[in-house]
């Protein structure tokens, strides 16, 4: 199982970069459709904001094999709760809420929640305010120019669309991990 | 007494309508209906702070989310993500219940996120239940508590409420209107099966604004923009003031005309040239504004009747080559359909126009297709006419109205329905009579102000490769045919040869008859 902490998610998300280009030029082959190279930043951020974008081919035919390795190349994405905070969180990058309220919006209970926020917290894909003691709430922001939000964004592409949001907690579910780590499988 | 600190909006004709903007650390509340335009004025306003004014600020969300702002921005060329970018805009998604708290506290989160980036502006999209209650004492003391917030912070912040999402006064009034700084009200109304979108400054404390509903549209590339109402009241300009001038005229360009008008109408005149449909009113204006090339002045014609194409060719059929004088920028021809003229726009399309093209004679072809479209009954055409010819005597244009009467033969009334020939320095009456078995086309001065007038009818004639012109009163133009000087009743349904012409005639007869 990768490891999301430390020094390897760094080297992993740089290896992943480069693999997911070229990832991206095969599934552009095997699919038989070629998407034209972005023009620059902002055209490439757009393609994969993965929200806005509409549905593409690439989103509803990727297959099993290919997910998997996306989620390599993404290995902060454990489970289905951390999938389901990170499209939460894309969809609101910039959010004052109480926990509770992140916790009810994402559809998992407060503790898985709550893991998974620590752990973006640590690889730097998100900031949160320190704990106050009049405020309940806490402003999060969704850190994608980081390093490992390049590889993220690959996956946000493909969570775009209801089927692409499935093959990736079929994934996820598939891919065993420590009992206790993997919570009740919800579609986002 | 030191100078009022106004935020300007940035918004087109809207900080016009607000004489300058809104006080700065204003609360704003923006209502109106679902689909009125709420999240697009705010979303503007906190975008030209940002792009145009050097003024940071923050958006808020409760429902909607930032990436359909961002998309929806983006349909009015506005780069919401770049701004975000360089910290110039920040869009936060939270919850009411959180912001209530937040702008309560002094250390609130959201506050230091706002002076993070240096936030002059705030727009808080769906505002409504943000206290609670329903115009209950302790709601309107929470709202009350909540604006102290935005005002300790010197956010000048539009708060975006829906109008039925609270039951209002006896009045019509919703119960944070009186603790807001200033009340901005869209409308959407329906005009028989048109739909106008409206603004209302309701209040606004501390400054001078216009009052009325104020026409507004929201289009693609652009974003808003008000239409300053065409009643409300404009600022004079000293300068035309000064340079007024009273006895200067200029040629009608009609050959004979001249004569029949003390030889011109005077500059900053209003001439109203009525007829059927078919009598030349169309001819003579093209002739008004070649005249006017002619002598190096600048002329525009605005038709609601005709495309420029055909205005055109209807020219060249007369020897009027105005392709050539558009190409030399001393003539403009303008054509807008007459279908669902939204009147305060319109006007401001014409004022824009008269500005920057500056001219001395104005063609509006015609009267009667406002009337139809507005309407002649109501304040709405009266005070758009007021407003025209105000606009034309400010800038001292010699303006000539085309306004189609509907009798064919003859002339009841010098311009109908309308009412409205005491706002008209000249009336030109064009109508047709029957004599014999010819129609022949009479002109007569019906009204001249300040000129003495001889009102008799003359002959008109107009003749392909030539145009329009006056003829002499006793020229005869054909052998079956008698001139207008013998005839009387010209403008009414039954003209009639003078008896002492008849008699002259059977005379003349009777000396030809062979003796018996």
């Amino acid at each position: 199982m990768p490891c999301r902490t430390g020094v390897s998610s760094v080297i992993t998300a740089a290896r992943c970069t480069s693999e997911y280009a070229q990832q991206q030029s095969r599934l552009n082959d095997i699919s038989g459709l070629r998407l034209p190279p972005a023009k620059n930043r902002r055209d490439r951020e757009w393609r994969y904001s993965g929200v806005i974008g509409m549905p593409t081919p690439f989103n509803d035919q990727a297959q099993p094999e290919q997910i998997k390795q996306l989620l390599l190349c993404a290995p902060i994405i454990q489970n289905a709760c951390d999938f389901g905070l990170m499209v939460f969180l894309h969809r609101y990058p910039r959010t004052l809420l109480t926990s509770e309220q992140v916790s009810a919006l994402v559809g998992y209970n407060l503790r898985e929640v709550a893991k998974s926020i620590d752990a973006f917290i640590e690889v730097g894909l998100l900031e949160r305010t320190a704990q106050q003691s009049m405020h309940a709430a806490r402003m999060f922001v969704l850190l994608l120019d980081s390093p490992q939000g390049a590889d993220i964004r690959a996956l946000l592409e493909l969570s775009s669309t209801r089927k692409g949001r499935q093959r990736i907690l079929e994934a996820l579910n598939t891919r065993g991990s420590q009992p206790e780590a993997t919570p009740e499988l919800r579609l986002v | 007494m030191p100078a009022l600190d106004l935020v300007k909006t940035g918004i087109f004709g809207l900080d016009e309508i607000l004489s300058g903007g809104i006080p700065r650390g204003n609360v704003i509340l923006l209502e109106g209906a679902i689909g009125c335009g709420k999240t697009t004025l705010g979303v503007e306003f906190i975008y030209r702070g940002a792009s145009q004014f050097d003024e940071p600020g923050i958006i808020v969300l409760f429902e909607v989310s930032p990436d359909k702002i961002i998309r929806d921005a983006q349909s009015f060329g506005w780069d919401l993500r770049e701004l975000e970018r360089t910290d110039r805009v920040r869009i936060v998604f939270t919850s009411r219940d959180v912001l209530r708290q937040e702008l309560q506290q002094a250390d609130s989160v959201l506050l230091e996120e706002a002076a993070k980036i240096g936030a002059r502006r705030i727009f808080i999209d769906g505002a409504a239940r943000l206290i609670g209650g329903n115009g209950t004492a302790e709601a309107r003391s929470g709202f009350h508590v909540f604006t102290e917030g935005l005002h300790r912070e010197r956010l000048t912040a539009v708060l975006a409420i829906e109008a039925s999402a609270y039951s209002t006064g006896q009045n019509g009034t919703l119960p944070e209107e009186s603790i807001a700084d200033t009340v901005i009200r869209l409308r959407m109304e329906e005009n028989q099966r048109a739909v106008t979108r409206s603004l209302e400054i309701v209040k606004s404390r501390g400054q001078d604004y216009q009052m009325g509903r104020h026409t507004f549209r929201i289009s693609n590339g652009r974003g808003l923009q008000v239409y300053r109402r065409v009643q409300a009241p404009r600022p004079a300009s000293r300068d035309r003031a000064a340079a007024y001038d009273p006895t200067t005229r200029i040629s009608t360009g009609i050959p004979g005309m001249d004569e029949i008008v003390n030889g011109g109408f005077f500059i900053g005149s209003t001439t109203v040239l009525a007829g059927i449909s078919g009598v030349g009113k169309s001819v003579m204006g093209c002739q008004y504004i070649a005249e006017g090339a002619r002598r190096g002045e600048r002329g525009l014609m605005l038709s609601l009747d005709e495309q420029v194409q055909q205005i055109l060719r209807n020219a060249d059929s007369i020897g009027l080559d105005l392709a050539r004088e558009m190409d030399r920028g001393l003539i403009r021809l303008e054509y807008e359909p007459p279908q669902e003229i939204e009147v305060d726009a319109h006007f401001h399309h014409i004022e824009q126009l008269v500005e920057e093209f500056k001219p001395k004679r104005v063609v509006i072809d015609s009267l009667s297709t406002y009337g139809s479209t507005l309407g002649t009954q109501g304040r709405i055409f009266r005070d758009f006419f007021h407003a025209l010819v105000a606009l034309m005597k400010e800038h001292q244009i010699a303006a000539v109205y085309n306004h189609e009467n509907p009798e064919m033969l003859g002339m009841a009334s010098m311009m109908g329905d309308f009412a409205m020939s005491s706002l008209v320095d000249n009336i030109v009456l064009m109508n047709w009579a029957e004599l014999g078995d010819t129609f022949r086309l009479g002109m007569t001065i019906a009204k001249m102000r300040a000129n003495p007038v001889i009102r008799t009818t003359r002959e008109v004639e107009i003749l392909n490769g030539q145009g329009m012109r006056v003829l002499p009163r006793e020229l005869r133009i054909a052998a079956d045919q008698h001139p207008f000087s013998t005839y009387a009743g010209l403008v009414s349904r039954a003209p009639e040869r003078h008896r002492i012409h008849e008699q002259s005639e059977v005379k003349v007869k009777s000396l030809d008859k062979p003796a018996e």
